[in-house]
């Protein structure tokens, strides 16, 4: 019990220095001599202090873990159609990376192989058949004069602009696979959703009656997952859409020549999935009965007590105050008695007063904060409520004065009798 | 001797005059035959008492100085708490370690009388300045008190026929076995200071109507609150006494001694035990205390009506008496209406029901039927325990009712109930070992008094008689004869006593040895060289205490909770006080549920690891599976989707591969085997081949999805399970 409160700042600091640091990111190219035509997303990168070290996929020098530190804290996939990594990357390891809070990106295309999408299915993505492609007929783009039935341009961007910036209103550029997601996800956003008027299909074979269920609005372009250890996960349908040509295109939608917002949403959206944004640090949680500045091991029934936590946003490493009205505080004990919405200050302290319910046993405090794009808060923290000593009862009732009265008249009548009775003969 | 002695200060010049002195002190002192009979009944009684203390000391020579079995471990973790923290935060204790997230309030819910018996036993040896660990304190509270029960015994036996009948009582007392089995040393039990508690009582209660003394009935109200601090059994103490009034008042030997030792009994009784937390108001409005009370009124209506009687004339008192009558019961049956209707007189509870038809508990209450002490009573355990006290004590009975006096009829009523409780409950046995070691010494001591008079007396005829004999030569010899044959029968009669006294004491002393010494945390199986110590139990609790996180919890049966918070330090989710039948019902609905339901619930729970006992390696019957029936019934009572029979193959309860696909694939089962199924167990068998059911197992390649195995004890008695977090990416 002494050590929890100690140990939990000391997470949090380990927290805030990953995130403050320099941060390493390996790219694995299908081709490293096709770097250049990601130089303008790259170079974002770096100019947001990211150290991105360009790599061929097949390269057997490849490692991303040595004497058990990881060498990267963030991974970037732009190889769709290779089998297999060099040197010591597998598939596993690559789920040992999330799985120790370090994040992916990783771009496909209408080629990508078995591997890139057994992958995406480990973070709970399903990707359509090999070959297959999004088409729609209404709104999709024309670029250098060619229309193309595949370049997707009207494409809903999610409205939460910690995540994926914005709100834009040049098109985001797509050509790509199509992906969906299970309805009952929990972990996944769609980022980039798909027109209601589109649909995926392989060219080289028979169209489905009724087609297959990537249609319309529940085909996923771009999809971010955020782990329960809140490593972040994007997968991006198309490769194409970071690359130069795409950031740099002038294209025609519906008539209208636009340019696109792709080098915004895609920096952003990197930026977001290596935890450069949208980063939530809970820390210095502490609770205490009103009128005592100490941590009480536990409360009583009916104390008035307040709880309190810092919650800061970690924003390109600068720590600065969150606000937010929906942090809700819960005090369990097997059902929440208490589930309220935490007040803050505007300096990042959250605080909740309120009077512990006339139940004992022991309660805990829990908040599970998922808002879409931040990183997951979840604090539980045990406090034993005990009922009332024998000394804390009220000494003399009210209510029992009836009770009093009759002892003491009892008591005074029996000496009274008695004394009649024997000295009076 | 004493010529030997008379010889030796006059064989020489003694120029100590002093120490000559002393010693004629000693020989005057001794030749008394007061004196000597003082002397051999306190060497007796001396004896008695280290006979009582060291034949529980098996279980210390066999195994180790110990706490034993389950409930001990409570005790022992709450008297280490009332010796640290002291009296007020023991008495205010509420327990977070147990329960959770319920916990519970200890300091209101236990009958502290023990731990504070063996608190102040290790204060006192403490200032004594002797240097006595609170473990050891607490493994010897036991025959200690044991001890201090035969003593009692032999007060009892005085006050009820004499002195002789107190010593064999002692002697009887000091070794049955009913009562050894709850007080051997390391059963750090409620039973073992609270059987003590109840001689005392119904010493003193017996002594007080002799008396008839308001000193001597507050005495045994002061015993009665000792009674009530240490056990629930107290309910018996307070519903026998008025039974044995009313039986007095029927059969019309109701004296003021009794109406004055039942007065103040009461008064002085009821407030003492009130003050005991766990009693506290119950003392005046339980159902179970009706009797207690209403007997006490009951007595002042009839006083009062005596001396009315006194002051009245005979017409005018049969109208007062009509009238009250008429009062009473209009004033009784409306209150009595009044109380059940609003619900606060219910007395068909169940534990009532219990009491009164032995397989009530059975058909209703899983809980209670679950326990192996609750069972019904077998003819061979009364022989087990009681040994010649079963066919001594009915003589004893013919005896009292032969020359009935207040005490006697009040052992008889003490017996009677007694032996009907005990043949409900195998653990009831224990009160009756007192009222059958009495009734027997009253019975042995009565024939041996008997035989040994007989013995005697014709020889102090014959050596008056001799002269007269001799002098008229023939005529006695019939009657010689006659002597002759009854000398020969009490010598036989007393010969047979003895023989049954022997048997009786190394019968004691074998059960003693072989059954009641096992502390039942280690566990011995074989002997000789083939001898195995199966030492799992603790293992596993010290692996909890070390390897775990402080605040993990732990899920079990709830028999092991009070073993795992006092030796794994663990909070558990259900213990042994089985006070929220809710809760361990869901705990038995976890166990009982398929992996993936009982996870929803062990996250509900907090759980973080989920232990079971399993037997089907080393041979330990009493294990998990063989209770999960149990688990099965007492989750089923509350929650209807677990149905026994979905556990049931065709009404068989079956581990094998005939078992249903409920039991297969429930968590006990996936917990218990485990890897099982690689295991060769004995030879020219397949693998997984269960030695406790015999059979081999169902389902061997079994899968966790869940939790995953943390810990298995050297004989895979015990095995325990972490608890997964939830999936990271899913």
């Amino acid at each position: 019990i002494m050590a929890r409160p100690l140990l939990l700042p000391l997470v949090l600091l380990a927290a805030l220095g990953v995130t403050s640091a320099s941060k390493s990111v390996l790219v694995l190219l299908q081709n490293v001599n096709t770097a250049d035509k990601y130089s303008k997303f790259f170079g974002s990168l770096r100019d947001y202090g990211f150290d991105v070290s360009v790599k061929g996929v097949k390269d057997s020098t490849l490692k991303l873990k040595e004497y058990g530190t990881w060498l990267y804290d963030d991974l970037v996939l732009f190889a769709p159609q290779t089998e297999g990594f060099g040197g010591k990357i597998d598939r596993q390891v690559i789920l040992d990376f999330v799985d120790s809070g370090h994040n992916v990106l990783m771009a496909l295309n209408s080629d990508a192989s078995e591997s890139m999408r057994n992958l995406a299915a480990e973070f709970g993505i399903d990707v359509d058949d090999r070959g297959s492609k999004v088409y729609d007929h209404f709104s999709h783009a024309t670029l250098n004069g060619k229309e193309d039935h595949t370049l997707i341009a009207g494409g809903n961007i999610v409205d939460v602009p910690v995540m994926v910036g914005g709100p834009y209103k040049e098109p985001v550029l797509f050509r790509g696979i199509a992906s969906v997601i299970p309805g009952d996800a929990e972990l996944a956003t769609v980022a980039l959703g798909a027109p209601s008027t589109s649909y995926s299909h392989a060219p080289k074979q028979a169209m489905l009656e009724p087609p297959s269920l990537m249609v319309g609005s529940s085909i996923s372009l771009v999809t971010a997952v955020q782990a329960r250890n809140n490593a972040r996960v994007v997968v991006a349908g198309s490769l194409e859409m970071f690359t130069d040509d795409f950031f740099d295109a002038v294209v025609t939608v519906n008539g209208v020549s636009t340019h696109t917002a792709n080098w915004a949403f895609t920096v952003t959206l990197a930026r977001w999935a290596f935890q450069d944004r949208g980063v939530l640090v809970a820390s210095n949680m502490r609770h205490h009965l009103l009128g005592s500045d100490e941590q009480p091991w536990g409360y009583r029934v009916n104390d008035d007590v307040e709880f309190l936590v810092d919650v800061v946003e970690v924003d390109g490493g600068v720590p600065k105050p969150f606000a937010a009205d929906d942090i809700q505080l819960e005090f369990i004990m097997l059902n929440p008695y208490i589930r309220q919405p935490l007040q803050h200050d505007g300096n990042g302290t959250f605080s909740l007063r309120f009077k512990v319910p006339d139940v004992y046993g022991v309660f805990k405090y829990y908040i599970d904060y998922a808002h879409c794009g931040y990183s997951y808060i979840k604090l539980t923290h045990q406090v034993p409520v005990r009922p009332f000593k024998h000394n804390e009862y009220e000494r003399f009732l009210v209510c029992a004065y009836p009770y009093y009265a009759s002892a003491i008249s009892i008591m005074v009548g029996f000496f009274a009798l008695g004394f009649f009775y024997l000295y009076n003969k | 001797m004493s010529t030997m002695s008379a010889v030796k200060p006059s064989a020489g010049p003694e120029p100590y005059v002093s120490h000559a002195s002393l010693f004629e002190t000693a020989k005057r002192y001794l030749t008394k035959t007061k004196s000597q009979e003082l002397l051999l009944r306190s060497i007796i009684l001396i004896f008695v008492y280290l006979l009582a203390f060291c034949i529980r000391l098996f279980s210390v020579l066999r195994y180790e100085s110990v706490i034993h079995e389950f409930d001990p471990y409570f005790n022992y973790r709450s008297t280490i708490n009332l010796v640290q923290d002291g009296f007020y935060e023991f008495w205010n204790w509420f327990d977070a370690e147990s329960w959770h997230p319920l916990g519970r309030v200890v300091g209101g819910t236990v009958y502290p009388g023990l731990m504070f018996t063996a608190a102040i036993l290790y204060k006192v040896s403490k200032f004594l300045t002797a240097c006595i660990k609170l473990r050891d304190i607490c493994v010897f509270t036991a025959p200690f008190f044991a001890g201090n029960t035969a003593l009692i015994a032999y007060l009892f036996g005085k006050e009820l026929k004499d002195m002789e009948t107190g010593l064999v009582a002692a002697v009887l007392m000091a070794v049955v076995p009913g009562y050894i089995s709850r007080s051997v040393a390391g059963s750090f039990d409620n039973e073992a200071v609270a059987i003590f508690a109840l001689v005392t009582t119904f010493y003193l209660w017996v002594r007080a109507v002799n008396q008839g003394t308001i000193a001597s009935a507050v005495l045994a109200a002061f015993a009665y609150l000792y009674m009530a601090a240490s056990w629930g059994a107290y309910v018996f103490i307070s519903n026998l006494i008025p039974l044995y009034v009313i039986i007095m008042f029927v059969s019309g030997r109701y004296s003021r001694r009794i109406y004055v030792a039942y007065t103040t009994f009461w008064a002085v009784g009821s407030l003492l035990a009130m003050q005991v937390r766990f009693i506290g108001f119950n003392h005046v409005t339980s159902n179970e205390l009706l009797s207690f009370n209403g007997v006490f009124v009951g007595l002042q209506v009839w006083e009062a009506l005596v001396f009315l009687r006194t002051k009245l004339g005979t017409k005018q008192f049969g109208q007062l008496l009509y009238l009250t009558a008429v009062a009473a019961g209009a004033v009784g049956a409306a209150g009595t209406a009044i109380l059940v209707l609003s619900g606060k007189l219910n007395p068909w509870t169940g534990r009532f029901w219990t009491l009164l038809d032995p397989t009530y508990a059975k058909k209703f209450i899983p809980i209670v039927a679950s326990v192996s002490e609750h069972q019904p009573t077998t003819w061979a355990s009364y022989i087990f325990d009681l040994h010649v006290l079963v066919f001594a004590a009915p003589a004893g009975l013919y005896f009292c009712f032969k020359r009935p006096t207040d005490g006697t009829i009040f052992l008889t009523v003490f017996a009677l109930t007694a032996i009907y409780f005990s043949g409900i409950m195998v653990r009831l046995m224990l009160v009756a070992a007192p009222a059958f070691v009495l009734l027997s010494a009253i019975a042995i001591s009565s024939i041996l008094q008997s035989a040994s008079k007989e013995l005697r007396a014709p020889a102090a005829a014959e050596t008056k008689t001799s002269p007269v004999a001799t002098r008229r030569g023939r005529g006695s010899t019939s009657n010689e004869e006659n002597i002759t044959t009854k000398k020969s029968t009490n010598l036989i009669i007393l010969g047979l006593t003895f023989l049954a006294m022997w048997s009786y004491s190394s019968h004691s002393i074998w059960v003693t040895s072989e059954a009641y010494s096992s502390p039942s945390i280690v566990l011995i199986s074989g002997w000789g060289p083939h001898r195995v110590v199966l030492d799992d139990f603790r293992e596993a609790y010290y692996w909890l205490r070390h390897n775990t996180a402080p605040d993990a919890k732990v899920m079990s049966w709830w028999d092991y909770g009070y073993q795992i918070t006092a030796m794994g330090n663990r909070t558990v989710i259900v213990d042994n006080n089985t006070w929220n039948n809710t809760h361990i019902a869901t705990v038995g609905r976890a166990m009982a549920s398929n992996e993936t339901e009982a996870y929803k619930i062990m996250r509900q729970l907090d759980v973080d690891y989920a232990l079971v006992i399993f037997g089907g390696l080393s041979g330990y019957s009493s294990d998990d599976i063989n209770k999960f029936l149990w688990m099965v019934r007492i989750g089923g009572g509350v929650f209807p989707v677990i149905k026994e029979s979905d556990y049931l193959a065709n009404g068989d309860y079956t581990v094998s591969s005939r078992g249903t696909q409920t039991m297969l694939n429930s968590l006990m089962y996936k917990l218990s085997y485990y890897d099982f199924g690689n295991i060769m167990t004995e030879h020219g068998k397949g693998t997984g081949y269960d030695r406790v059911r015999n059979y081999e197992i169902g389902k061997k390649d079994i899968q966790l999805d869940h939790l995953y195995e943390a810990f298995t004890s050297e004989h895979w008695i015990v095995r325990i399970y972490r608890v997964k977090d939830l999936e990271n990416r899913f």
